[in-house]
């Protein structure tokens, strides 16, 4: 096959079939999406729906196909150019069709298993959308199976002349590119667990992708998601907490005191708002800090010790709080605290978070846009024998894509914000401080977006601010975990404490201080929790450390420490939230939730393990 | 013979050094040194003091008497973070490198060269891969990939890692523990290329082992220890390879180069 790149070579039977599978798929994708914008093959929920009114799904449908129809259509210009740059285009029209046929199949096949599995009434087999599925997924494998080999037999010569890695050397197919990608990633199981997961629930119903599900998701798991991070940075540098429930019950203790009626045992009168919060984020710190020292002064396990401040720190809440009832609020207040802001406040926020914008993209844009440039180059680069590196530019290209569009997206968001603010002139803003915190989008937290919110949230979703706390802590950790020096000394402590301390890391103060994090995060989290039903009960927290742990070891961090990520840890969080949501939403008894959750736990590390093993 | 210079060219001397855990006596008087680019073989038997020796020296354990001179100064040595002040390194046969992370990242390990963001400082993750590289290239230690993590390397090639490490950031004393008893033919002798590479590069090396055959090719000079007590310093030109293997193995030295009697002494 690779003597047709050469000169007057005749094109084999195979290179003639790929050439027409080319102009075929491509032809039948842009058919596809005509039919789908004409409202004659309907997708998602179509019940009282006009056949001329679009919806979402059927736009992201619709569009993808005719992607997949430009970049078919592209690949059969090359291959009939005799351009190299054909097969890699080739490679990711084929990949990309067989899974889309994929996803039709799940579509049409999956409903129905699920249906049989919750005793609902199984809708009967879509035999169009099983038809084109199987087209699909069938000619795109043939095809990819047939260029891959072809394209992998010419690297492993060139590989072999140079003597280097065939993945630095010359292009990957899309297989390679993304089995390297999960090899080198520590959430491996997670990320194919999401993706599965997320698909099996988007297709089974329709209910899954509604802002009201998602909403449900993303909040429930975001306070739990803020202490797997901790619990992710503490288990890599190879110890863990099973005490963060219960220190979620007594921080969140503290703090309603704080704000109520203070500690008069101690002579501590009620606190101001602003200064309850730092309050109590001392008291978690504190409760970290017994955890990590006797740790370190015992050299008992963190098992043993975190069980041991496990059951203690749930006494607080229990003595404290007498009776078992729930303490509230409202029982010392009639009101919530409300504040007064100015404006300007809110205008020269979304300023500041502009500036911080244009600072991202001043730093990330050029590089990435360089890096484009040069991949491009490699393509072109006659020197560069046959290793065009179109999958590298082609995830370079996508790369500056998303980030251009998100980074597009909150400025636009932030202007809107100003205007919303410079429109009120100079009256005060009120909203509530309980709201401010953790308010929920859409309600007295318009306020301060301007009910911008709520131009893409219907009223009946549960999104709260919680859930911007969680992304930015992630965001911050993930960066802290892997750029700084710090981060890397978690890594070393974890996974090799001899040679970090050979190299003059204290060991133990790392250990400190990551305890001391995991309660500075539980803090946060209890401040968040309080505020977003105002009041505390005395098992609150109770279960959690479990949850949570479960998020960070499907996440991929290792329990005896030195691996992991917080991004894993964000889709361990989020694997568990949507079984959480998911199995109520498709009809499953909901009691089977922690069972369905311990066996995903089971299967993600057994994912890890076989992916980290294959890497090494 | 039992040379016991004091010339002042030495780079480290111990002075009658006393380890007693409880009643146990690991170390009973040791003299002990290494000249400037000397590479010494530490020998003894299992049990002999020479990693307690090597322990009191690095800071792991305070001597119970005893005097430590280093480059001419009298240093009192308490804690590892000391000695690595001082500028002696310990290479560990299992505790080098830490195997889940890449060889960047373990070479700068405690020292990470950084970017500033205004007061935000994060690695320069691009400088600490090129110049490890080069680093160890200097060495003569070539790597493919400074990103690779070092878990997929063998262990040869981490003790040499580890080796070039401690001659970039300027160690003065190299302690190398039972560095090739793990380590194939082939790989042995690349480690011993890097220690004489090292030596060359100024710093002085002690060699711990039990198996003489592996040291003798590089070494100047052996230390032996039966016992908690010194043997004796032989240099490499006076001793056969039998002579001191029989003595690590005997803790007697032969009459002709014998100074004193250890069973005799002994208190």
């Amino acid at each position: 096959m690779l003597a047709f790149f050469e000169e007057n070579a005749e094109a084999s039977t195979g290179v003639q079939l790929a050439r027409i599978y080319m102009v075929v798929l491509g032809l039948g994708a842009l058919l596809l999406a005509e039919q789908v914008l004409a409202g004659w093959i309907a997708l998602g929920e179509r019940i009282n729906v006009l056949r001329s009114d679009i919806n979402f799904i059927e736009w992201v449908v619709s569009l993808a196909f005719l992607l997949l129809a430009a970049a078919a259509l592209r690949a059969a210009w090359s291959l009939w150019q005799r351009d190299r740059a054909g097969w890699p285009w080739a490679q990711w029209v084929s990949f990309f069709a067989t899974i889309f046929g994929a996803v039709f199949l799940m579509k049409a096949l999956l409903p129905g298993g699920i249906a049989q599995i919750s005793n609902l009434v199984a809708p009967p087999l879509d035999n169009l959308m099983f038809l084109i599925g199987l087209l699909l997924f069938v000619s795109g494998l043939l095809c990819y199976r047939f260029v891959t080999r072809g394209v992998q037999v010419f690297d492993e010569k060139v590989d072999k002349a140079q003597g280097a890695l065939s993945t630095a050397a010359s292009d990957m197919t899309p297989g390679q590119f993304i089995s390297l990608q999960l090899a080198q990633s520590p959430s491996a199981g997670a990320i194919i667990g999401f993706v599965f997961i997320f698909l099996v629930f988007s297709f089974v119903t329709d209910l899954f992708l509604q802002p009201t599900s998602v909403g449900s998701v993303l909040t429930n798991v975001s306070t739990k998601g803020i202490v797997a991070i901790g619990v992710t940075i503490l288990m890599i540098s190879g110890e863990f907490d099973l005490s963060v429930g219960s220190m979620l019950g007594a921080v969140s203790v503290f703090y309603m005191f704080f704000l109520t009626e203070g500690i008069p045992q101690i002579g501590l009168g009620p606190m101001p708002m602003l200064l309850a919060m730092p309050a109590a984020l001392v008291v978690a710190m504190l409760l970290g800090f017994i955890n990590g020292i006797i740790l370190v002064r015992t050299g008992i396990p963190s098992f043993i010790v975190t069980l041991g401040t496990l059951l203690i720190y749930r006494t607080i809440p229990l003595v404290a709080i007498p009776g078992g009832r729930i303490l509230r609020y409202r029982d010392y207040y009639d009101e919530f605290p409300q504040v007064w802001i100015s404006p300007w406040v809110f205008t020269l926020l979304a300023l500041a978070g502009l500036v911080a914008v244009a600072y991202v993209a001043w730093r990330l844009l050029p590089g990435l846009w360089r890096g484009l440039q040069f991949r491009y180059g490699e393509i072109r680069n006659p020197a560069n024998d046959g290793h065009f590196k179109t999958t590298q530019t082609i995830i370079a290209g996508f790369v500056l894509l998303v980030t251009v569009l998100a980074l597009l997206i909150i400025a636009a968001w932030l202007l809107m914000v100003i205007s919303f603010h410079l429109g009120r002139g100079g009256e005060l803003v009120q909203v509530g401080f309980f709201d401010l915190i953790n308010g929920r989008w859409g309600f007295s937290f318009e306020q301060v977006t301007g009910g911008l919110f709520s131009i893409f949230i219907p009223p009946g979703a549960n999104f709260r601010n919680s859930i911007i706390w969680w992304l930015l802590l992630v965001l911050l950790f993930q960066v802290v975990l892997t750029q700084s020096r710090y981060g890397n000394s978690v890594f070393a402590v974890g996974g090799n404490p001899g040679a970090a301390r050979a190299q003059g890391i204290n060991v133990n103060r790392v250990k400190v201080m990551n305890f001391m994090l995991v309660a500075l995060l539980v803090g946060v989290t209890s401040i968040l929790e309080v505020t977003r039903n105002p009041g505390v009960d005395p098992l609150k927290g109770d279960g959690w450390e479990l949850e949570v742990i479960a998020m960070t070891v499907i996440g991929g961090a290792l329990l005896s420490g030195g691996y992991g990520s917080v991004i894993g840890t964000l889709l361990g969080a989020l694997i568990v939230g949507m079984l959480a949501t998911g199995l109520v939403i498709i009809g499953m008894n909901a009691r089977l939730f922690r069972g369905v959750v311990g066996a995903i736990t089971i299967l993600a590390v057994v994912l890890n393990t076989l992916v980290r093993r294959q890497s090494t | 013979m039992n040379s016991m210079q004091n010339n002042g060219d030495n780079l480290l001397e111990m002075r009658d050094i006393h380890k007693y855990f409880g009643s146990v006596r690991a170390l009973r008087g040791i003299d002990f040194h290494v000249d400037r680019q000397e590479i010494v073989g530490l020998l003894g038997d299992n049990g002999a003091g020479k990693s307690t020796l090597i322990k009191v020296l690095t800071g792991f354990h305070t001597p119970t008497s005893g005097e430590i001179v280093f480059e001419g100064e009298s240093v009192y040595i308490d804690s590892p973070h000391r000695a690595r002040e001082l500028g002696i390194e310990t290479v560990y046969q299992d505790l080098a490198l830490v195997p889940l992370m890449s060889i960047a990242r373990n070479f700068w390990l405690g020292q990470e060269p950084t970017r500033n963001f205004g007061p935000i400082k994060l690695m320069d993750q691009e400088q600490m891969a090129v110049e490890a590289a080069a680093a160890l290239e200097d060495v003569g230690i070539h790597i493919r990939d400074a990103n690779e993590v070092v878990g997929s390397m063998s262990g040869g090639e981490r003790q040499s890692i580890a080796i070039g490490r401690a001659v970039y950031f300027g160690k003065k004393l190299l302690i190398l523990d039972e560095p090739t008893s793990a380590l194939s033919v082939g790989e042995t002798r690349k480690v011993l290329e890097y220690t004489y590479a090292a030596k060359e590069r100024g710093m002085s090396v002690i060699f711990i082992t039990h198996n003489i055959s592996q040291v003798h090719a590089v070494a100047d000079r052996f230390t032996i220890i039966s016992r908690g007590r010194k043997l004796g310093d032989f240099t490499k030109e006076e001793v056969s390879e039998e002579e001191v293997a029989t003595m690590v193995m005997s803790g007697v030295v032969p009459e002709r180069l014998r100074l004193f009697d250890p069973e005799a002494v002994d208190d």
